[in-house]
C-alpha cells in the first residue's frame, strides 16, 4: 500500500520554497525532497505540522494511492 | 555528502593508529628481548614518526570534523561523545542513522567470525608481518564503518 501526498502541488500553490517549508516544519530540505518524491513517509507529528503549514487536514494532503 | 569525508577521515585515522600501535608493538618486543637478555646496550628503540603523524594529521581532521559538528549541535556532550557521522537533525535522518547502525551490526556479525578465523594464518605470516593481529583487529571497525557508510548513502 503506497501513501502519496500533495506536498509539491500545495507548496507551489502557497509559493513556498522547499527550504521555507522545511524551516516551517522543522526538518531538513532533503526530507522535503524525499517526501515529495514519495521516498519517505513522514511521522504523524511531521504530517500534522505540514497540514498546519497549509491550513488543511492530514487527509487532504496524505492519501493511500487507491483512495484517490 | 559529508559522510564520504568522514569515511576518508576515519580510514586515515585508523591507518595512522595502526601504524602507531605497530611502532609500540615493535618497542614492546625489544623490551621483552631486553628483559630476557639484559647485556644488550640499549633497552628499546621507538619510531615516533607515526605518533607525530597521528597527532598532526589526526588533530587537523578532528578539528575540522568537530568544528562542523559543533555548528549543528548545541549540546557539548553530544559533540564530544557521539561519533561525527551521526547526523540526526530531523526524524528522517534519525531513521537513516538507525538503519545504518542495524546494517553495521549485521556486518559485525559476519565480519567478527571471519576476522577471528583469519588468525589461523598468523603462525605462517608472523615472521614477515608481525603486526598481523593489529591489522586484523582494525579490520573489524573498518568493515563496520564501511557498512554504515554504504547504508547511509543508499538511504539518504
Amino acid at each position: 500500500m503506497v501513501i502519496k501526498n500533495r506536498v509539491k502541488e500545495l507548496r507551489a500553490k502557497w509559493n513556498f520554497t522547499q527550504s521555507a517549508l522545511a524551516e516551517a516544519v522543522g526538518v531538513t530540505r532533503q526530507t522535503i525532497v524525499a517526501l515529495e518524491k514519495g521516498d519517505y513517509i513522514p511521522s504523524l507529528l511531521l504530517a500534522m505540522k505540514i497540514a498546519r503549514a497549509f491550513h488543511l487536514t492530514i487527509e487532504e494532503i496524505f492519501f493511500m494511492e487507491d483512495e484517490k | 555528502m559529508n559522510n564520504f569525508r568522514y569515511l576518508i577521515s576515519f580510514t586515515v585515522l585508523l591507518v595512522l593508529f595502526g601504524w602507531v600501535i605497530s611502532a609500540y608493538y615493535s618497542a614492546s618486543e625489544q623490551i621483552a628481548d631486553f628483559v630476557k637478555n639484559p647485556d644488550r646496550k640499549y633497552m628499546f628503540e621507538l619510531n615516533i614518526g607515526p605518533f607525530i603523524a597521528l597527532v598532526c594529521i589526526g588533530g587537523i581532521l578532528a578539528f575540522f570534523i568537530y568544528r562542523k559538528k559543533k555548528r549543528n549541535n548545541k549540546i557539548l556532550s553530544k559533540v564530544f561523545l557521539l561519533p561525527a557521522e551521526f547526523e540526526e537533525v530531523d526524524e528522517r535522518e534519525k531513521m537513516i542513522t538507525a538503519r545504518a547502525c542495524r546494517t553495521s551490526y549485521v556486518a559485525m556479525m559476519y565480519a567478527g567470525p571471519i576476522i577471528t578465523a583469519l588468525f589461523i594464518f598468523y603462525p605462517f605470516v608472523a615472521e614477515k608481518v608481525p603486526y598481523y593481529p593489529i591489522i586484523l583487529f582494525l579490520l573489524l571497525p573498518f568493515v563496520q564503518y564501511v557498512a554504515y557508510f554504504l547504508s547511509w548513502r543508499k538511504n539518504y
